[in-house]
């Protein structure tokens, strides 16, 4: 037990000091600035920081805790979730991911293979990036297919750039179009791409907006597990001829479930059930506000404009197109759905 | 787990042997029991002020 303690003084703290830093920094910015949004503050700051100066390597264990920080941060809003709100739109968002999902997919499937040229796992990469969980997503199946290094990096690397440009372009445009804050929550988390800039785009247009964008895109993330099964079947079946049992199966789904997401709906089923004071809800907001902000920080850091450079042409065009479809398609279908 | 030798001999040896076989305790458990104990320290008292 001694191991433990020890590793997290020595590995994480100074980086989780540095991200404490830039995120208390952004807020200051923000109090003196009030136009200006302290998690988009965040993300510049941190963006900064990584292509100016680099992130030290004392650091990088902490500043790699922002993923972990947004997840628990995620939870901690369920606090805040109305169940009653929830279950009146619930099931027309959950429909709404699905048919996106779906839509998603093949028509990135149908872009890369048929206008840029892009085949086989490549495309399939690119394909469940866009349509379910960013990173997180072109990693997992990756696994399941048996997906190259190079490919998993090109596939990452398009879906970054798409991150770092939506979360700042997203709540433009919905400005400019003078969206509800229901409608462009729902909106920015069924087309945009990762879970961090979907937060950070949601809560920086408003409070409304980052929570609907938020359940919409766990609702996604959800769907990560039956991506991978989905597309190792497939895989597997062109390869090999046979698939795994489904034992195998469902370790696979298990291994790629987001977890957290189990908490969150807790945590909504706790604060519903009455248990939690008024006060103690206001704190458990500031304390995700708080988590946000500095996982934003170290999102920020995670925008090496460098290592975006690498990225080729074609898995960009093929992302950036079927970004633009997704993206006005599910749009239209909302206004409708909530004129 | 055949093997007497390799049985686990506390709970946590249990509990890792457990989780392991689904997956261990990835970042999404991890980012619960970060959750866990901020509910229970705001439950406890603990104002968050913003």
């Amino acid at each position: 037990m001694v191991s433990g303690p020890r590793r997290l003084l020595s590995g994480v703290l100074p980086g989780l000091a540095l991200l404490v830093v830039v995120g208390l920094s952004a807020r200051a910015v923000s109090i003196a600035v009030p136009a200006l949004n302290h998690l988009i503050v965040a993300v510049i700051l941190g963006a900064v920081i990584v292509n100016v100066a680099g992130i030290p390597a004392w650091a990088t264990a902490g500043v790699g805790t922002h993923k972990l920080l947004l997840e628990a941060g995620i939870v901690l809003m369920g606090a805040r979730v109305s169940l009653e709100a929830l279950s009146m739109a619930g099931p027309i968002v959950a429909v709404l991911v699905v048919a996106t999902v779906l839509f998603t997919l093949v028509v990135t499937e149908l872009l890369a293979r048929g206008l840029f040229g892009v085949t086989g796992r490549m495309s399939s990469l690119l394909a469940s990036g866009a349509a379910i969980c960013g990173v997180s997503a072109v990693v997992a199946v990756a696994g399941g297919i048996g997906a190259r290094r190079e490919q998993i990096a090109l596939a990452v690397g398009a879906v970054l750039v798409l991150d770092a440009l939506t979360l700042f372009i997203y709540p433009i445009v919905g400005g400019l179009l003078g969206l509800p804050e229901v409608v462009f929550g729902i909106w920015a988390g069924l087309s945009m791409f990762s879970t961090g800039p979907v937060a950070a785009a949601g809560f920086a247009y408003s409070e409304t907006a980052g929570q609907w964008a938020t359940i919409t895109k766990l609702t996604r993330n959800l769907l990560i597990g039956a991506a991978v099964v989905g597309y190792a079947a497939v895989y597997t079946t062109h390869a090999q001829g046979h698939a795994g049992g489904i034992g195998r199966t469902l370790r696979t789904f298990w291994g790629n479930f987001p977890k957290f997401v189990l908490g969150f709906i807790a945590m909504v089923a706790v604060a519903n059930s009455g248990l939690i004071a008024t006060a103690q809800v206001a704190s458990l907001q500031n304390a995700y506000r708080w988590l946000f902000l500095f996982a934003f920080a170290g999102l920020g850091m995670s925008l090496n404009l460098q290592a975006l450079r690498s990225t080729g042409w074609r898995p960009l065009a093929v992302v950036v197109t079927a970004l633009v479809t997704v993206s006005t398609v599910s749009l239209g279908v909302l206004l409708l759905i909530f004129p | 787990m055949t093997d007497n030798a390799e049985r686990p001999r506390s709970i946590s040896g249990w509990y890792r042997a457990l989780t392991a076989r689904w997956g261990g305790v990835d970042r999404g458990w991890r980012a619960v029991l970060v959750a866990a104990t901020v509910l229970l320290a705001t439950l406890g008292g603990l104002p968050v002020p913003w």
